[in-house]
């Protein structure tokens, strides 16, 4: 463990999932961008951010709770496989993943309904 | 892009100053001979390219395919396919390291010089020696490589296809029934958790299928534990009580007449046969001929027996060959003989051989670390890490080693390849 690096952690991670990886933290870029763009928009059309961004999280936890028992199906195991508070919150915290996706999505379409000013 | 590339850009990270700490550097031209391209011997090889970069390094071995060994088990329960435990040799060899497709034949320590299949003689200035091990079936009379899969015959040790054979076994045994025999040899093995594992996996499967009560499980130990640290053998003890698989002490392998399915144990009170309808055989391992006839194997103690390396076991270094390290399996050392072992022991002696270059001396020491996540059904899984002196030493603490988790079967089914992956080139 005296040994972790950027590098490692990049090279591991690279190695486990190939081009998922690659996919992931590309749509994480483009997560972002859509949040930054979305709260902008907002800010804009002078409504307050918070609040939006605020659902948004929510969607998101909410999100990641509705996925949780369907994580161990990613590693052969049947639904809801959990056997003890660490799994449970280790596959919580793998959910929030698309859990974060549905999140910036219901902020981004969130901010389209407000008006816009020129 | 190509992975060569993406791997690239990650050794421009740690150029940037982000990569692995306090690692020994030389300059020397020394000429670096790795015997064997398997997990410690692709690892050395990578780590060595980049500390030692004016170094001729070679690495021997004949075989072109790489095996993800800790995956078979996996295949054996019939979980994983064969094709994702073998990788190309070729794919893991550095740039700028030799590659001669040759196993070693002849360990020549006096004169510094090795002896390859062909004949070829090869000079060296530093060696690690990383050959793997001898799966010996032949040691047990009656049974054969060829007989995997035939004849209610399991064994996952052999190879990819030889673990998918064992599936097809064992799932044949869970739909007749009858007795299956487990266990393990008595001499020292590679991944000496995988018996276990495969006993737990079939009574998992048995269960799943409706078909427990139809399988009477049994488990043949060496001697009178389950496994070598006190507190897990305990665990195992009564998971074996829960689950109704019989253990049956100090019972070692002897011979086999697959015809009529009776295995005979050597045991305290002689030979003792026992009928099976299924049985999983795990044979006798020791070190390569090669390895085991040459001045470089341990001349005395428990070690001499399997003609392991004789080397110390913190710094992975031959006390009578200075410039020679053994890695993995071959190693005679205590414990160790696990991929996850590698991962350990590989920036060790790679550190120590790079600062002897530069006539200084490593800190860096090996534990003895060792990894077993063993493997209890689908699903679920304990992650067992010790060291030399079987102290429980776990990488993440949140994670008890001695509970069955979905976690911990995480780690073994999608984390562990790619660390491997990782550790072979140079980064884990």
């Amino acid at each position: 463990m005296d040994e972790i690096s950027v590098s490692m952690i990049v090279v591991t991670l690279w190695e486990t999932f190939g081009w998922l990886f690659a996919f992931g933290a590309a749509l994480a870029v483009v997560m972002l961008v859509m949040l930054v763009t979305a709260l902008m928009r907002q800010r804009r059309a002078h409504r307050p951010m918070g609040g939006l961004f605020w659902r948004g999280v929510l969607a998101m936890l909410v999100a990641a709770a509705v996925i949780t028992p369907f994580v161990p199906l990613w590693t052969l195991a049947p639904v809801g496989d959990l056997r003890g508070l660490v799994d449970y919150v280790i596959a919580y915290g793998m959910a929030l993943a698309p859990g974060a996706v549905i999140g910036v999505l219901w902020v981004y379409f969130g901010s389209l309904r407000a008006p816009q000013t020129v | 892009m190509e992975r060569r590339a993406f791997i690239a850009g990650a050794a421009a990270l740690a150029a940037a100053g982000w990569g692995p700490p306090a690692v020994a550097k030389s300059d020397a031209k020394a000429r670096v001979a790795i015997a064997g391209a398997g997990a410690a011997g692709l690892s050395i090889a990578a780590r060595l390219a980049r500390q030692m970069p004016n170094a001729t390094i070679t690495i021997f071995d004949a075989r072109r395919d790489h095996y993800f060994q800790p995956g078979w088990t996996l295949v054996g329960a019939g979980w994983w396919k064969p094709s994702q435990t073998v990788e190309s040799t070729r794919s893991y060899i550095p740039s700028g390291v030799n590659w001669v497709e040759q196993n070693i034949i002849e360990f020549n320590p006096e004169r510094n010089e090795l002896t390859d299949a062909s004949g070829q003689k090869h000079g060296y200035d530093w060696l690690f020696v990383a050959t793997g091990l001898s799966l010996d079936y032949d040691q047990i009379e009656g049974m054969s490589q060829d007989l995997i899969g035939l004849k209610g015959i399991a064994s996952i040790y052999a190879g990819p296809e030889a673990a998918a054979a064992s599936a097809k076994v064992i799932d044949q045994y869970i739909q007749t029934g009858g007795v299956s025999l487990f266990g393990r040899p008595a001499t020292d093995m590679k991944c000496a958790g995988a018996p276990l594992k495969m006993t737990f996996i079939t009574e998992d499967k048995a269960v799943r299928a409706g078909r427990r009560d139809a399988c009477q499980i049994r488990y043949a130990a060496h001697n009178n534990g389950l496994f070598a640290v006190p507190v897990v053998d305990t665990r195992i003890k009564e998971m074996f009580a829960q689950r109704d698989i019989e253990p049956l002490y100090s019972h070692v392998i002897h011979s086999l007449d697959a015809d009529a399915k009776k295995a005979t144990y050597q045991t305290p009170d002689g030979l003792v046969t026992l009928d099976y309808d299924m049985i999983h055989v795990i044979p006798p391992m020791s070190a390569p001929p090669s390895v085991r006839q040459s001045p470089l194997a341990w001349q005395s103690g428990s070690q001499a027996p399997g003609g392991w390396i004789e080397v110390d076991q913190t710094t992975l270094r031959s006390p009578r060959y200075p410039n020679v390290f053994a890695v993995g399996d071959v190693a005679g050392v205590p414990k160790g003989k696990t991929a996850a072992s590698v991962k350990f022991q590989v920036p060790v002696a790679v550190d120590h051989m790079v600062a002897a270059a530069n006539g200084l001396a490593s800190p860096k020491l090996y534990n003895g670390y060792t990894s077993c996540p063993m493997v209890t059904g689908l699903g679920k899984a304990m992650l067992i890490e010790f060291d030399y002196d079987n102290n429980l030493v776990p990488s993440f603490p949140f994670i008890d080693p001695l509970k069955e988790l979905w976690v911990s079967w995480f780690i073994e089914e999608k984390a562990l390849l790619g660390t491997y992956k990782a550790m072979l080139r140079g980064y884990a």
